[in-house]
């Protein structure tokens, strides 16, 4: 469970969470919604996959996330977002604390 | 993709399963009374239901095997939301209900419940095809039909008596074994 808060925790990865809520997408789709480096996009993905909140699936060339939350998880993403935490994409930033 | 989500869910169902064992062996050996153990039975079945409506979400199936993803994943979470809502219900009927009203407003409640859930499913995730039985999903598939019957079979108990809800057990043998082959062929047919 403590990865899942982990993975709450931040903003650009509910803001993934959020888009994926509305249809699966391509890593490169979901890069483009954000102002943030490759690598850095990269290491958000795995801490949600670590979580079990996403799940990958290679299709051609591209890899396609598809939302894995239970509707605890789900609750839990609404929290998140109800107690004031801005779910927009957060400013660039290069010291970004994947923590 | 991690399996840990699977094998708690598989595990802690095992646990609920073993628990209303339980409660049935200590009925037959009249360790509890009846109406203690029908309301335990039925929180029992009603946290199975939370712990399928949670999960359900979780245990949608992969993109390839989805005609049209966003529908279906739309409807995986519907379902599972509904699901954990009746299972919360049911456990509040089942500790706070008045013991002769008891078993009619909870099987009223749940088969009411459980028929638009299948309806709801039908619906939204139309043109889909039934999940394979290997999967986690076809898995909870089989156990919100079986929820259902148990709850059809409260009902019957309560109207028309015991002597007419052992037959109906006999019409829940031959539909789920049905459903276990349809859902087998599919998984068959995967491989």
């Amino acid at each position: 469970m403590s990865t899942v808060f982990k993975a709450l925790s931040h903003p650009t990865r509910r803001r993934i969470l959020q888009l994926l809520r509305e249809r699966p997408m391509s890593a490169g789709e979901l890069a483009d919604a954000f102002d943030v480096s490759k690598p850095t996009m990269s290491s958000h993905f795995s801490v949600l996959r670590e979580a079990d909140l996403i799940a990958a699936h290679r299709d051609g060339k591209s890899i396609v996330y598809q939302l894995r939350m239970s509707v605890l998880e789900d609750a839990l993403l609404h929290f998140a977002q109800s107690i004031g935490l801005d779910l927009r994409a957060p400013a660039p930033d290069t010291t970004e604390s994947l923590s | 993709m991690t399996r840990s989500a699977e094998r708690t869910t598989a595990a802690l169902m095992l646990l609920l399963v073993g628990a209303v064992l339980a409660v049935a062996g200590g009925r037959a050996l009249e360790l509890l009374d009846p109406g203690t153990a029908k309301r335990v039975v039925g929180v029992l079945f009603s946290v199975m239901l939370v712990v399928a409506g949670n999960m359900l979400p979780k245990f949608s199936r992969p993109l390839s095997a989805l005609r049209a993803p966003d529908a279906s994943m739309a409807a995986d979470r519907a379902v599972g939301v509904v699901l954990v809502l009746l299972g919360v219900s049911l456990s509040a009927v089942f500790v706070f209900v008045p013991m002769p009203q008891l078993m009619l407003v909870a099987s009223v409640i749940g088969i009411s419940a459980l028929v638009s859930v299948a309806g709801m499913w039908g619906l939204l995730s139309r043109g889909e095809r039934l999940p394979a039985l290997d999967t986690a999903q076809g898995l909870l598939l089989l156990l919100v039909h079986t929820l259902l019957w148990v709850f059809v079979m409260f009902f019957v108990d309560q109207l028309w008596g015991d002597q007419a809800a052992q037959w109906l057990s006999i019409g829940f043998v031959v539909v789920q074994s049905v459903a276990v082959s349809v859902l087998l062929r599919r998984a068959m047919r995967a491989e």
